[in-house]
């Protein structure tokens, strides 16, 4: 007679035998999985441990072309704006940004107003200010100065429309008008000697004179943008106000430039400004 | 009260018989085709293929068959001695009683002497066994057309060569059979089970279990009888000892494969 205890004994062992290298196998999957999941981890951590001191490094030399990045929020006209919306605009702006601006961002020209007038300006989307250097062919009808030019961007996206869709061509062609006249030249050339002063002082009375200027040339954009650096370096100057809105109106942005001066006349009770906000909704000022 | 696992055992016994033999759909055509060449004019007709393939079965069915209808001679049992051999034809195929030693130059003297009216048909079985010497005598009286010969040879290196060398030319009609597939098998134990009216366990043979038997017995008929025979060996010690163990629905891949340990088709 079969001795089934033995036989089941054997079957077992047979079982275990069979099963032996399945288990093997797939063990040794999961042990390769593992190290794999490991080398890979710790290959991705390398890589971000290498990568990690480059940013510091590269840092150093982009930020001089970050003019305009506020350090403190409650200092800024634009205070309203998240610090990592506005370092996330500098990066973009770094492309395009040539060396030469870094003075203005080691003098810290970002001011903070005491206003909050801005945050209502644009409804719900705050304001965010950067200065960017572009390139002089592109915004300036100086042909031959090698210098660039400094302007403050809000994020407004109609003016950033304005000056990116920009084409190469008209811009061109007005260097050429332009530089037919002589008088002009000169006010470009005024205008580039107290931007250099501007940078080196930081001083507001320079720069409500630069956008006066720019305002003169029809530079609306250009006298925008330094009416605004006036405001933020000192918001009492009630011309860099004036400058401003006109620019606003200037640039199609009478709506805003209406809503701006109300504020601004609720806080100073000015009589030009007044006068102004007269002129504009009555639609003498266009 | 007999077990229903005791009928079935006993049908897996290791016989070969012609009443056991099972039609399936392959063996049967073959079987048909080795009817045909038989009827044909041929010298010899060659029946190979592995141990447990069905060919004594193959021999017994055509003896079974055909010796109603001719003379037919079935030699299960290789005669190794020659004298003994042809003695044993002489007597069987002439009715010639010969005393003494008789051999091949003798054999054919008594056959011319004693003329035949039907070409008798001899049937080998294990003719590996035979010496060479004696496979050439049998060539040589095939070749005489007196006596036809059906031969089954184990497929080997060996035989092969016997099969070259001896019977190249002679051979008509060489045969081969192979082991089953799991469905034939499938068929080939349910109808063995139904033949003797074991319908139930005859159902306990689903796909999976004849499967796994298939793969342990490589589909060979002998093994596959063995195997079975253990497993309802193993199924009668524990219905009675440990009834609770099996299920009579299905066969337990446990036992099967502890059937195939018992008859050393695997091993631990």
């Amino acid at each position: 007679m079969t001795n089934i205890y033995e036989l089941e004994r054997k079957w077992l062992k047979y079982k275990i035998k069979s099963y032996l290298p399945i288990v093997i196998i797939t063990i040794s999957i999961i042990a390769i999985g593992v190290i794999l999941l490991i080398a890979f981890t710790s290959l991705n951590t390398s890589k971000i441990t290498q990568t990690a001191p480059v940013k510091p490094i590269a840092a150093p030399e982009k930020t001089p072309h970050e003019t305009a990045v506020p350090k403190d929020e409650n200092r800024t006209l634009t205070n309203i704006a998240s610090q990592k919306d506005i370092k996330k605009e500098a990066l973009a702006i770094e492309e395009i940004t040539p060396i030469g601006v870094n003075n203005l961002k080691k003098e810290q020209i970002v001011l903070t107003p005491s206003l909050n007038f801005m945050k209502n300006m644009q409804g719900n989307t705050p304001p965010q200010i950067y200065i960017v250097q572009e390139k002089e062919n592109l915004q300036t009808n100086e042909p031959k100065n090698g210098k660039n030019k400094v302007f403050l961007q809000e994020n407004n996206p109609s003016i950033e429309a304005i000056e990116e869709v920009r084409p190469l061509e008209p811009i061109q062609e007005k260097k050429k008008d332009d530089s037919i006249n002589i008088s002009r030249q000169n006010t470009q050339e005024d205008i580039e000697h107290v931007i250099q002063r501007f940078k080196k002082n930081n001083n507001p009375t320079l720069s409500l004179f630069i956008a006066k200027k720019y305002y003169e040339l029809g530079q609306y954009s250009q006298s925008y943008n330094y009416s605004l650096i006036t405001n933020q370096l000192n918001n009492n100057i009630e011309a860099s106000w004036i400058i401003f809105t006109k620019s606003l109106v200037k640039l199609d942005k009478k709506d805003m430039a209406i809503k701006t001066l109300k504020q601004y006349i609720e806080h100073s009770h000015s009589n030009q400004a007044k006068i102004l906000l007269d002129e504009i909704t009555s639609g003498k000022f266009k | 009260m007999n077990s229903i696992f005791q009928n079935s055992k006993d049908v897996f016994l290791d016989t070969v018989s012609a009443k056991d033999y099972i039609q399936l759909e392959r063996v049967s055509t073959i079987y048909q085709s080795l009817k045909d060449s038989v009827k044909k004019p041929l010298k010899m007709i060659l029946l190979y293929g592995k141990p447990g393939t069905g060919k004594s079965m193959f021999l017994t069915k055509l003896y079974h068959d055909l010796s109603a209808m001719q003379t037919i001679h079935l030699y299960s049992t290789p005669i190794l001695d020659e004298s003994e051999f042809f003695k044993t034809l002489a007597q069987d195929l002439l009715q010639v009683k010969y005393n003494g030693e008789l051999n091949f130059t003798q054999f054919m003297k008594i056959i011319n002497e004693n003329p035949m009216h039907e070409i008798p048909l001899v049937l080998l079985d294990e003719a590996q066994l035979y010496s060479s010497a004696l496979m050439e005598k049998i060539r040589l009286l095939s070749d005489t057309r007196k006596v036809k010969f059906v031969i089954t040879l184990h497929k080997t290196e060996k035989e092969d060569l016997i099969a070259k060398e001896h019977f190249q030319t002679r051979i008509w009609e060489s045969i081969e059979l192979e082991n089953t597939s799991s469905a034939e098998l499938k068929i080939y134990i349910q109808k063995k089970l139904m033949k003797a009216n074991c319908f139930d366990t005859a159902n306990m043979f689903q796909n999976s279990s004849v499967d796994l038997i298939h793969k342990l017995t490589k589909g060979n008929y002998r093994d596959t009888n063995k195997l079975v025979y253990t497993l309802f060996d193993l199924y009668m010690w524990y219905e009675i000892n440990n009834p609770l163990k099996i299920n009579k629905n299905y066969l337990s891949h446990k036992l099967i494969e502890m059937s195939a340990l018992q008859t050393g088709l695997i091993h631990d």
